[in-house]
């Protein structure tokens, strides 16, 4: 167990690091934002608003899930009881099958719900239609690379 | 799969959290094990039965296998 707690010290070193890059990643991104420079790329000040406010919004998420992320694992670190805990509960092998189970069946609607809606509004938007057909191949490509991926990971021929 | 986890616990007194953590995992999935909803893997089946002393098969109901899912 000390060997996986020690694993599990190391990882969370490198998330540390990771969430502190995407909180200033994002407060740059929020930055640029709010001085205007990405407003001018707009045709319409109506999209150029829209945006605007749901790139604030998106910021407001991340760096609040960022803090929160920082400050359990740093809590982790300090507390072995905790960092078990942590461990636990991030290898859940009931959670875990959970996961799959759910992944592979949000594969599935996502791209069934996805086409329908490119259907609905393929006489409104060309551009959106497109978009969201590019979406769909995206999905079902990432999840067949993912697919031979993991089944030449896991089969012992 | 039905299990005597339950009846193993309460005859060493022992809560689900302290079971989890005794045995490398949650206390969902220990109440999720015990009402039948999940069944654990070979694995944690293992570690369960060997905490208490027992085998997987004394602990574990393997009499309608073939009709679960």
């Amino acid at each position: 167990m000390e060997k996986k707690l020690e694993k599990m010290r190391a990882e969370l070193r490198a998330r540390i690091i990771q969430s502190n890059s995407v909180f200033i990643l994002f407060l740059i991104f929020f930055v640029v934002d709010i001085s205007g420079k990405l407003a001018k790329y707009y045709e319409q000040q109506f999209a150029a608003d829209f945006i605007q406010g749901f790139v604030i919004g998106i910021v407001i998420v991340v760096e609040l899930l960022s803090l929160y992320k920082l400050v359990t694992y740093f809590a982790a670190l300090k507390d072995d009881a905790k960092l078990k805990q942590l461990y636990y509960k991030e290898h859940d092998e009931r959670v875990l099958a959970i996961d799959q189970i759910a992944g592979r069946n949000c594969n599935k609607y996502s791209m069934v719900i996805l086409l329908f809606i490119a259907m609905v509004v393929s006489p409104f938007s060309f551009e959106a239609f497109i978009g969201l057909i590019g979406a769909v191949v995206v999905i079902g490509l990432t999840f067949k690379i993912c697919r031979i991926y993991y089944s030449r990971k896991y089969t012992g021929e | 799969m039905k299990t005597i986890i339950k009846e193993l616990r309460k005859a060493n007194k022992l809560s689900q959290s302290e079971l989890a953590d005794a045995v490398g995992t949650t206390r969902q999935t220990i109440t999720s094990i015990e009402v039948g909803k999940y069944t654990a893997s070979l694995v944690l089946a293992y570690k369960i039965a060997h905490y208490f002393d027992k085998t997987i098969e004394e602990v574990f109901d393997f009499s309608n296998i073939d009709e679960e899912e």
